[in-house]
């Protein structure tokens, strides 16, 4: 396991180098001019000494390969530039509001879990009966409604029946946990929703095909309560696949909660790299692109460790 | 891995039965997804006819009916400038749909020609371009349409492209299975052994037999195309006004929350049926081609 471990973490590192590569490619090698786009290409007012200050100021008029190496060593001193909007570092802007985000994401993913698991386990129990096929309903709405409409649908309801406001301010999980959890029910009910339905989907797929197997049957056949052989016997190998959606789908909830944290006010990493485009603070877009990518590949590895460690044949392949 | 996807032509259509028989057959075994092809034709038929369809003009405004709530004149209301919000509902499908599918078809073309040639072959080539694909998948769909967005600038071409890179590597990844499973068959070797070239075995021997999966993924993300394209609009950050679109026109009516509630309806069941049908037809074609891949 220790040998997988190390194994795991030196695959990583040139993801990361890749990873920063391709946001540092994006931002520069894509056609359009980042400074004429800080300044408003579409007035068409921006005087020539204007765009060579901004340049200037990005440091976009040295050569190609001298940004790339200063991208890259002030992403190892953790240093991702000031934002252009508030002449903050970049890494402190993040900072302050990651936990926020990272408190409603996990609340998500609780709330997805005591949704899906139930949910899948039933509709497999079930199978092709009314129950199944309501709850099917319920999980391919949970595709196909827009995560920001149900949003606002829930707000818009409990504004117009209860006058209520999503709130000003939102408190911080480590300062006042239980406010910050009242406050981010919401966003995070309407957020895991739609993860409830993936998984949901996998969980009853994969409840139905462990039932067929031998062991179950095995399992019965010895007198076992049915309780006992789907709670016991089952449920353990149908969640394998499960958690492998589970962690797929916290980097669906990345942008998930983009939107949300947009329509509920809540100060996060979201709302920053929305107001961030708007205000062409492009720095700024960078480094929350950089720290969400570095997320993404923190929970995939691991989700790795658990499977390998709850599926030891992972490791020796 | 290469046993997971096997690619053959499904038993039950392999007949030779007509177009005909084998919607017929497809609607009496999968009421929902029959039921979803023809949420799916409705709105390509509104998309298309919305010039005959709309009551009004979408973008005309009269400004003395801003805000007018559900009436015989304004079916559905109109909107903070008095624009009919059912004919930019009609007229939003447009965008929809055509970000949709043109979003979907170079993203899963991209992806799928990338990873069958990779696929095929193979070493430090596939080491490569599996690792390049790694990376892009680290990217959360919607964050790298942003970027991409941010720095591209908002144009309805920008947003297609914006929301089909993201696709490349989600797309490679599941014919890229498939086609390993296909370059072992026996039949390639017999295309080899004959001398075929090299693109004559894939375009014409690797490519067709993955087909199957690759309809399964392109409808899958067709859905995720809509949906994004709607996020970005929301967003402000899609295609940009005056052209209908059913994100941003959510996004407008949350400052009339309280006095035009119905802003905040219409266009909401709009992005959900649409979604709603090509989930409802993918999950049957996904049952119909290939049971096997049940889990994506």
């Amino acid at each position: 396991m220790k040998e997988y471990i190390v194994r795991r973490l030196l695959l990583m590192v040139p993801t990361i180098f890749g990873a920063v590569t391709l946001i540092f490619l994006l931002m520069n090698i894509l056609p359009g001019d980042i400074a004429m786009m800080i300044l408003g290409e579409d007035t068409g007012q921006a005087s020539p000494e204007q765009v060579a200050r901004i340049r200037e100021q990005l440091g976009l008029n040295r050569p190609l390969y001298v940004q790339y190496f200063s991208w890259l060593w002030g992403i190892v001193r953790l240093d991702f530039g000031n934002s252009l909007w508030t002449g903050q570092p970049v890494f402190h802007e993040i900072w302050i509001r990651l936990p926020i985000t990272l408190t409603l994401i996990s609340f998500s993913v609780l709330i997805s879990a005591a949704l899906a698991v139930p949910v899948g386990i039933l509709a497999a129990l079930r199978q092709d009966s009314w129950v199944d096929y309501g709850l099917r309903l319920f999980t391919i709405s949970g595709l196909s409604i827009p995560s920001f409409w149900l949003g606002m649908l829930v707000i818009l309801f409990l504004l117009i029946v209860f006058s209520w406001f999503p709130p000003l301010t939102y408190a911080v999980i480590y300062k006042d946990p239980w406010t910050s959890l009242q406050q981010l029910f919401l966003p995070a009910l309407v957020l895991g929703y739609r993860q409830a339905a993936v998984s949901a989907r996998m969980m009853r797929s994969s409840m139905l095909e462990v039932l067929k197997e031998d062991y179950v049957r095995t399992a019965r056949a010895k007198g076992l309560m049915e309780r006992t052989v789907v709670y016991l016997h089952a449920l353990k190998n149908a969640s394998l696949p499960v958690i492998t959606i589970f962690g797929v789908e916290m980097v669906i909830l990345f942008s998930g909660a983009v939107i949300i944290e947009k329509i509920f006010n809540v100060p996060g990493v979201g709302t920053l790299i929305v107001d961030a485009m708007g205000r062409r603070d492009i720095p700024l877009v960078q480094g929350v692109v950089l720290i969400i990518v570095g997320f993404v590949l923190i929970i995939n590895l691991i989700v790795d460790l658990i499977y390998s460690w709850l599926d030891p044949r992972i490791r020796y392949h | 891995m290469a046993q997971q996807v096997e690619v053959l032509a499904p038993p039950n259509m392999q007949s030779s039965d007509g177009w005909v028989a084998i919607l017929l057959r497809f609607s009496r075994e999968k009421p929902l997804g029959a039921a979803g092809a023809f949420l799916v034709l409705a709105m390509i038929l509104v998309a298309i006819l919305s010039p005959w369809l709309a009551p009004a003009d979408p973008v005309r405004t009269h400004v003395r009916d801003a805000l007018a709530s559900p009436s015989g004149q304004y079916l559905l209301g109109s909107d903070e400038l008095g624009r009919d919000s059912l004919s930019r509902i009609i007229y939003g499908a447009r965008v929809s749909i055509l970000v949709g599918f043109l979003a979907t078809l170079l993203g899963t073309v991209v992806g799928t020609l990338l990873n069958v040639f990779s696929a095929y072959k193979g070493g430090w080539v596939d080491i490569t371009i599996q690792r390049v694909m790694d990376v892009l998948l680290a990217f959360p769909t919607l964050i790298m349409a942003l970027a991409i967005m941010a720095v591209l600038g908002p144009s309805l071409r920008n947003v297609i492209i914006a929301i089909s890179i993201p696709f490349i590597p989600r797309a490679g990844r599941v014919v890229r299975s498939a086609a390993l499973a296909v370059k072992e068959q026996q039949y390639i070797e017999a295309a080899r052994a004959v001398g075929a070239s090299q693109w004559r075995i894939v375009f014409l021997h690797v490519l067709p037999n993955c087909m199957a999966p690759y309809i399964i993924v392109a409808t899958a993300f067709l859905g995720t195309a809509i949906l994004v394209e709607a996020s970005l609009s929301f967003l402000g950050l899609g295609i940009p006004p005056p052209t209908p679109s059913w994100g941003r026109s959510l996004a407008e009516s949350m400052e009339f929350f309280n006095s035009a509630p119905w802003l905040a309806i219409f266009p909401g069941i709009a992005i959900s049926l649409a979604v709603f049908g090509v989930n409802l037809l993918g999950d049957a074609l996904r049952d119909v081609l290939d049971p096997r891949l049940k889990r994506l």
